[in-house]
């Protein structure tokens, strides 16, 4: 029989039995509904909730260790510094890998009052740092994405014409200007090391890679390509070996230089070179005065937050005077002792950072009162603070929610390294305060702290737990080239003798739960199922019954046993279809009445999805799929029983 | 010969063994109109079944339109009951949920060749319009009175052109005149088209239509006639 004629038939026997068609198939349904509804409520926990706290995507992995008398030791095959990065990569499944950097002292947060209140909070601060270079990418995307097209054409649409600027003042705020336009400020390429300046006495305090050069940690060198792109390699004139660090002295100069920003080339914006005549080394902004000359005369080496010309003109007419108070200078100290302030505004974007490392007695400010223009350190938060923020803080602070995440971008905060509700601070490290900004979010974040660029964690650490502070990465966050690979790169870290950090183990241990869920779901739906073919085997056997003279009449006509047998399975598959499509309708319109009643009568609550159904083509056509299969089986035995009815005898008798 | 059925034995289980055919030796030319009678029971639908590849379990030889249906597997019996046998049966045997136009073209959709729609149709018109019930195509069987209806069983037996024909008690339900018309029918089809007809019935007078008589009792055929 051809597989035309055999559906014509099919068709035709559903038609006129659609009561027998309906009642079996009211209890495929019902376990289809059951499966499909349970099923997407767990792929939606999954994806919807699961997914977003634990990123399906990104392992974070330690170095493993065992505990040896009370002694931990690393026990990993791969090391956890650079060439264990390069390893890992080259294995199947690794897209990218992260390497962390943790905080090894305490530290605070000062939030503003713009979130919390008018006095803003202190909390204690965790933080780690994860390389910029590796994560701007990411945030940029992340930027563009929400920002729905790229900056620059969501900045046309708002001004729709050039605005010229002299510098970011000229623009509104959330904005910078670039080639003489003011241009939405692109948070996510802040996200870099900017060198702070770090006040040293001598090298113990300063990272790996940097000296400490006329009281300031400075990176080491040797050409003008180790330093950053304004940076000039200054190597000291020496006359011995002795005058110089490790390297010694070569044809009149240290091998080893350390990278400064010259004059020559004209200041940072906002800022201008200090005069160079100096009698004593007081007179200096920096290094010693020899013979007149600072011995870095011409050279910006401390950046001193003096005013370029114009701007001070600016200030000198009162009429443009912005937001100063008086007797106070711009930072808000008072105004030094008959003269004037030289604490004068930085240049847009970034601050005068006042605060001294080493001089408690001075109330956390350098001699000289002074400060240096920094940038802000940048830092990327994690989704989940914005989550808690709106879901819990938000209400019982009765401060409105925060929308989405980009009401964040350009938010500042402060940090004050060595300072801690629970611990003394470390003995001649007096805590420092500096100021920080969001300028991205991302789930490889921390959780419950900010991320900085890793040299910022790298130097901190240095400065407050010395020199080799950190020797090897805490961790490292893999990105899996794509999902499917997890089971492949769990076991090459298995292999490896890497361990999942205690969020990825407990990402993995959800995960298993869900799959359980699932599994049990699955289970319930089969023994629904199982029930609904035992109804259509009761079905189809009254069907057969009714029917047995039309089988005879069949065959008469020249149907084969196989043409019946087929006739009765084909009509269950129909039931299984019907009965697939219903159930999985249904599973979807409970779905949506659940999501609805949720809504209506649960509260707010962090990570709360807009739906907790995830339905996924595949699982309706698995479930239809199985439905379709409980159905032959319901339709085995009595279809069977059809084809090998005697014809002469149902014609006769029947 | 076009049937030919030797030493024929056949007892039905639920009968403890009791045979309803004891030794069934038929031969039959193509062409022949034949008529079976015999009383009820003496087993003359089981000898038409045997015949029309129905009933396999048996026991002796029936050769029919030169195949041994014993030694045929279930799909070339099937194919041989779709294209050379027809049955018509006493109580019409219709499909009642499809028009008469859809019953007469049933056999196509156990056919083995590659018909198409139109070519079905064509053919189920023609077989309504040689049985003159063109007219209630459309119509579903219950609503058609016994003759006609007989008359659509007639229609779906010739659908596919077989070469045999069988009936069995073909007028059984029929008033005299609409069971003189469908006699007259078969006859057209077995002097027309030379179709073999054989014809089941207790009915002397019928029987009598046929060129040939085979008499059957006790499950044993008792003789042959040819009416005058």
């Amino acid at each position: 029989m051809k597989a035309s004629r055999l559906v014509a038939v099919v068709l035709q026997n559903v038609r006129r039995n659609r009561k027998n068609f309906v009642f079996s198939a009211i209890g495929i349904t019902v376990g289809v509904c059951v499966f499909s509804f349970f099923t997407a409520l767990t792929m939606g926990v999954r994806v919807e909730v699961l997914n977003r706290i634990y990123p399906v995507d990104l392992i974070e992995v330690e170095p493993a260790s065992v505990n040896i008398a009370g002694t931990k030791s690393s026990i990993e095959k791969v090391p956890f510094r650079e060439e264990g990065v390069t390893m890992l990569l080259k294995e199947p499944g690794v897209g990218r890998i992260f390497p962390k950097l943790r905080s090894r002292f305490q530290a605070t947060y000062r939030m503003g009052g713009q979130l919390f209140g008018q006095d803003g909070i202190t909390f204690e601060a965790y933080f780690d740092g994860l390389d910029g270079g590796l994560l701007r990418r990411e945030l940029k995307e992340g930027e563009e994405l929400r920002a729905g097209k790229s900056v620059k054409d969501r900045l046309e649409a708002r001004y729709g014409r050039e605005h010229r600027c002299y510098d970011a003042e000229d623009c509104s705020p959330g904005e910078e200007c670039r080639e003489g336009l003011c241009q939405k400020v692109e948070y996510w390429s802040l996200f870099r090391d900017w060198r702070e300046y770090i006040p040293c006495r001598d090298e113990s305090i300063c990272a790996a890679g940097y000296g400490c050069r006329y009281e300031q940690c400075r990176a080491l060198c040797k050409a003008d390509d180790e330093c950053l792109a304004e940076e000039t390699c200054l190597r000291s004139p020496c006359t011995k070996d002795e005058d110089c660090g490790p390297g010694g002295c070569v044809a009149g100069r240290c091998s080893t230089g350390a990278c400064f920003f010259p004059c020559e080339g004209g200041c940072p914006a906002g800022q201008e070179c200090i005069p160079a005549v100096c009698l004593t080394a007081a007179d200096c902004s920096d290094g010693p005065c020899y013979e007149g000359q600072c011995a870095l005369g011409g050279t910006c080496t401390f950046m001193s937050c003096v005013q370029r010309r114009k701007e001070r003109e600016v200030l000198g007419n009162p009429d443009m005077i912005r937001g100063e108070r008086p007797g106070l200078c711009d930072d808000g100290t008072p105004v030094p002792e008959g003269g004037t302030c030289v604490l004068a505004r930085c240049p847009v974007g970034s601050y005068c950072s006042v605060h001294t490392y080493f001089k408690p007695g001075s109330l956390w400010r350098d001699k000289r009162g002074e400060g240096r223009c920094e940038q802000p350190i940048p830092v990327v938060l994690n989704p989940i603070v914005m989550e808690i923020f709106n879901m819990v803080l938000g209400s019982t602070l009765d401060r409105a929610q925060l929308g989405t995440v980009d009401t964040l971008l350009g938010y500042g905060a402060y940090v004050t390294f060595g300072h801690s509700f629970y611990k003394d601070p470390v003995k001649d490290r007096t805590p420092v305060q500096k100021h920080m900004l969001v300028v991205g979010f991302s789930n490889k974040a921390l959780e419950a702290g900010v991320t900085m660029p890793m040299a910022y964690v790298d130097r901190a650490n240095s400065r407050y737990k010395g020199k080799g502070a950190s020797q090897e990465y805490d961790s490292m966050i893999i990105q899996l080239a794509a999902a499917e690979h997890l089971p492949a790169v769990m076991a090459m870290l298995d292999r490896l003798n890497i361990q999942l950090s205690r969020r990825s183990s407990e990402a993995e241990k959800f995960r298993t739960i869900l799959l359980v869920a699932i599994a049990i779901f699955f289970i319930m739906a089969s023994i629904i199922l199982a029930i609904a073919a035992v109804n259509i085997t009761h079905t189809f056997l009254m069907v057969i019954y009714e029917r047995n003279k039309e089988i005879g009449i069949q065959r008469a006509l020249g149907a084969t046993k196989m043409d019946i047998r087929l006739i009765f399975l084909g009509e269950s598959v129909l039931i299984g279809l019907a009965g697939g499509a219903m159930g999985n309708g249904l599973a979807y319109g409970l779905s949506q009445i659940a999501d609805f009643l949720a809504n209506r009568y649960i509260g707010d609550f962090p990570f709360q999805p807009d739906t907790f159904f995830h339905f996924e083509l595949l699982w309706v056509f698995a479930s239809t799929g199985f439905a379709i299969f409980f159905s032959l089986v319901g339709a085995f035995f009595p279809a069977n029983r059809a084809a090998r009815m005697d014809p002469a005898r149902t014609l006769t008798v029947g | 010969m076009i049937v030919e059925l030797r030493h024929i034995q056949k007892s039905y289980e639920a009968a403890s063994g009791i045979p309803v055919l004891k030794d069934g030796n038929v031969a039959i030319e193509e062409g022949e109109f034949v008529a079976i009678l015999g009383k009820s029971g003496s087993g003359k639908t089981t000898l038409l079944n045997i015949i029309g590849g129905l009933d396999r379990d048996f026991k002796g030889e029936a050769i029919v339109a030169g195949r041994n249906l014993q030694k045929m597997g279930d799909r070339a019996l099937s194919r041989f009951r779709n294209e050379t046998i027809a049955f018509i049966f006493q109580t019409f045997n219709l499909l009642p949920h499809l028009t008469c136009r859809e019953n007469v073209a049933f056999p196509a959709y156990f056919a083995g060749n590659a018909a198409n729609r139109a070519e079905v149709a064509q053919r189920a018109q023609e077989a309504m319009e040689r049985v003159g019930i063109e007219h209630k195509a459309a119509s579903v069987p219950g609503r058609l009175s016994g003759g006609e209806r007989q008359r659509v069983a007639i229609a779906r037996a010739i659908f596919q052109k077989p070469r045999i024909l069988l009936a069995d008690e073909p007028t059984g339900n029929l008033d005299s005149v609409s069971g003189r018309h469908v006699l007259d029918l078969f006859m057209e089809l077995n002097r027309e088209d030379g179709m073999t007809c054989m014809l089941v019935t207790h009915d002397e007078q019928l029987a009598k239509m046929a060129s040939r008589i085979v008499r059957i009792a006790d499950g044993q055929v008792v003789g042959e006639e040819r009416p005058a």
